[in-house]
């Protein structure tokens, strides 16, 4: 940021809610989230230390406990579901594959987002439009149910997910990543890095590459939430993981039928989802402020 | 002696949506190992461009042509491969840039930045890239060169910025420098100490030296021979001492005219060359400086002067210059180093 705004001592009114909420969640509370997330990775790196009983392990005896209630084998903070399984270490068995996928398929739509995006603001003219075009174009296509139609017909997995989540977010990347290389092209440090005879593939990776990575970071937190969204969704629909494996979405899916008689089953799984994503961007706003410092 | 730099009848000529913009037309000059030449002319007179072609840094003009001849060492640089241009880059031909604020990668240590040249040109491994590379900025008078240099450039000032850009080029011990106004950007007293640093390590080196700039002061300081350019052609070539001495061609006499001096008056007024300089989009019918000449004759307005040679290491673009030159008896020895 190239400037600070310095509060005026006289208000004018005071600043909607919403807004105050969320400037007090991103100056003040943002270490909460951050807090937050870290939980998420330690449940999804150590699953055992956290989950109190073995996520695949049912008992029809113990089915539909409300969360706080209690079995014969112990108390299940969360409650279980129609097959008498703890949500709880569900819910923690679960954040392994849920954010695995977000960021493995996130990272690769950023690679693939970042190549084009430098090759097209770089090279511009031709290759600029080509690809450019081949973004817009993808854009412009529901990739939502591009995505059902070739995971129904491929058959569900997680790696064909991996592969096709991508998709969804590399012209996101490849458009920030133009733009910026636009911008740092012009800069003489990188006429003077040609001058001093670098290559080309030098003064991308090199001299450009380096320069985009703030941006580029701010965009991938986002992205991460958008993809575990998109991933959330397709295993809501039936398309994305199958069972025994455990998402966050497919928790949700497979409680929906009981929505009536197990409200926790589909809210508190989705409170997760939705309070993961939410760090995210609000940790995402945080490393924005950070960057803009930055340059 | 064979030349170093040996430019041809160089012509580059960019196309824009005003039209086509001739940006250098018909440069000729030749420069011998370790020798110096100042190219002055105002903004937009075609000196960045000409040493840009030099190195063919064409990156950001989508349509640009080029004809004429450089030859280095005997080979043509705008004929030889990027891979052969990305040796001599850096390797054989250093360049220095304006402005020093902006000519460093702001998030890569400025050692690294001048071992990177050294790794890509003498292929030496990362330490000793990096013990040449403090060597060197030590060399240019970076204080504490050893810690420095693992400092970002933000922390550096515009001097000592450009001293880092001094160390970049010439860290790989080239043949050439090309100096593109590098004093622009700076304080006056920072001003004389790069061009003294680069004056210095240049003769120590032996390396040959372009020095762009509008600035007659930097010439005189720097160069042995200058060439004087005007809307994208050039107009007087001669050694330093003429052209403070006697220099011929009206233009050059206006912008010496234009350098305030101290034994002047105090109270003189500066006599400015009335008039515009020509746009580079539109045809021009001969002589660029005609309009604004004091001297103008029919024959200028009709026809371009090619370069005359008024006299040893003395050339002048001028009809005026002719005719004095065909009057006069010249020493039939051709002058040095063309």
């Amino acid at each position: 940021m190239p400037y600070r705004v310095v509060a005026s001592e006289r208000r004018v009114g005071s600043p909607p809610i919403r807004r105050r909420l969320q400037g007090l969640l991103e100056k003040r509370g943002w270490w909460l989230f951050a807090l937050f997330l870290s939980l998420m990775a330690a449940w999804a790196i150590f699953p055992g230390v956290f989950a109190p009983y073995d996520a695949n392990y049912l008992n029809p005896r113990n089915r539909l406990i409300s969360p706080g209630g209690a079995s014969p084998e112990g108390s299940h903070i969360a409650g279980t579901d129609g097959l008498g399984v703890d949500l709880f270490s569900q819910m923690v068995e679960g954040a392994r594959l849920t954010l695995m996928i977000a960021v493995v398929a996130t990272l690769l739509g950023a690679a693939i987002g970042v190549t084009v995006g430098m090759l097209a603001g770089y090279f511009g003219g031709v290759v600029d439009r080509m690809l450019m075009r081949l973004g817009e174009a993808q854009t412009a296509m529901p990739m939502f149910l591009v995505a059902i139609l070739l995971l129904s017909l491929l058959g569900p997995s997680v790696t064909i997910l991996i592969i096709v989540l991508p998709t969804l977010v590399w012209p996101i990347f490849a458009r920030v990543v133009r733009a910026e290389t636009l911008q740092i092209k012009q800069a003489t440090y990188i006429e003077a890095a040609v001058a001093t005879g670098c290559p080309t593939s030098v003064v991308l990776y090199r001299h450009v590459l380096p320069n985009v990575v703030p941006r580029i970071l701010v965009l991938f937190v986002v992205e991460i939430g958008h993809v575990m969204l998109a991933e959330a969704g397709l295993s809501f629909l039936g398309v994305g993981v199958q069972p025994p494996d455990i998402t966050w979405g497919l928790l949700i899916a497979e409680g929906r039928p009981l929505l009536t008689v197990a409200w926790w089953l589909t809210i508190l799984p989705g409170v997760l989802l939705s309070v993961t994503v939410l760090s995210l961007n609000i940790l995402s706003r945080r490393f924005e402020q950070y960057a803009g410092a930055a340059a | 002696m064979s030349a170093l730099l040996e430019v041809k009848d160089l012509s580059v000529s960019f196309e824009t949506r005003g039209g086509v913009v001739r940006a250098v037309d018909g440069l000729s000059f030749s420069l011998g190992a370790g020798e110096s030449l100042g190219i002055v002319g105002e903004s937009g007179s075609g000196k960045t461009v000409s040493s840009l072609s030099i190195l063919r840094l064409f990156g950001l003009f989508d349509d640009v042509s080029v004809s004429g001849k450089i030859l280095f060492e005997g080979r043509d640089l705008l004929r030889v491969s990027e891979a052969e241009l990305s040796r001599i880059r850096g390797g054989k031909i250093g360049m220095v840039f304006q402005d020093p604020l902006t000519s460093l990668n702001p998030v890569m240590p400025v050692g690294e930045q001048v071992a990177e040249s050294i790794r890509f040109h003498t292929g030496a491994s990362r330490p000793q890239a990096h013990r040449r590379a403090v060597e060197m900025l030590d060399r240019v008078g970076i204080p504490d060169a050893n810690k420095r240099c693992e400092e970002l450039p933000h922390s550096f000032s515009g001097g000592m910025r450009q001293r880092v850009m001094v160390a970049i080029a010439l860290a790989c011990e080239p043949k050439l420098l090309i100096a593109d106004e590098p004093t622009t950007a700076l304080d006056v007293t920072v001003q004389a100490q790069v061009l003294l640093l680069l004056d210095e390590l240049r003769r120590e080196m032996g390396i040959a030296l372009i020095m762009i700039t509008h600035d007659f002061g930097v010439v005189a300081a720097t160069a042995d021979r200058v060439l004087v350019m005007y809307a994208a052609q050039p107009m007087e070539h001669c050694s330093i001492h003429h052209l403070f001495q006697r220099a011929n061609h009206p233009y050059t006499e206006g912008l010496l005219r234009l350098v305030p001096r101290f034994e002047h008056q105090v109270h003189g007024r500066l006599h400015p060359i009335e008039g515009q300089p020509p746009a580079l989009t539109e045809e021009i019918v001969g002589c660029p400086f005609a309009p604004r000449c004091s001297f103008t004759l029919d024959r200028c307005k009709q026809e371009r002067p090619p370069l005359f040679r008024i006299g040893p290491d003395h050339e002048s673009a001028c009809w005026l210059a002719a005719e004095r030159a065909e009057r006069e008896t010249l020493p039939d020895k051709p002058w040095k180093a063309v």
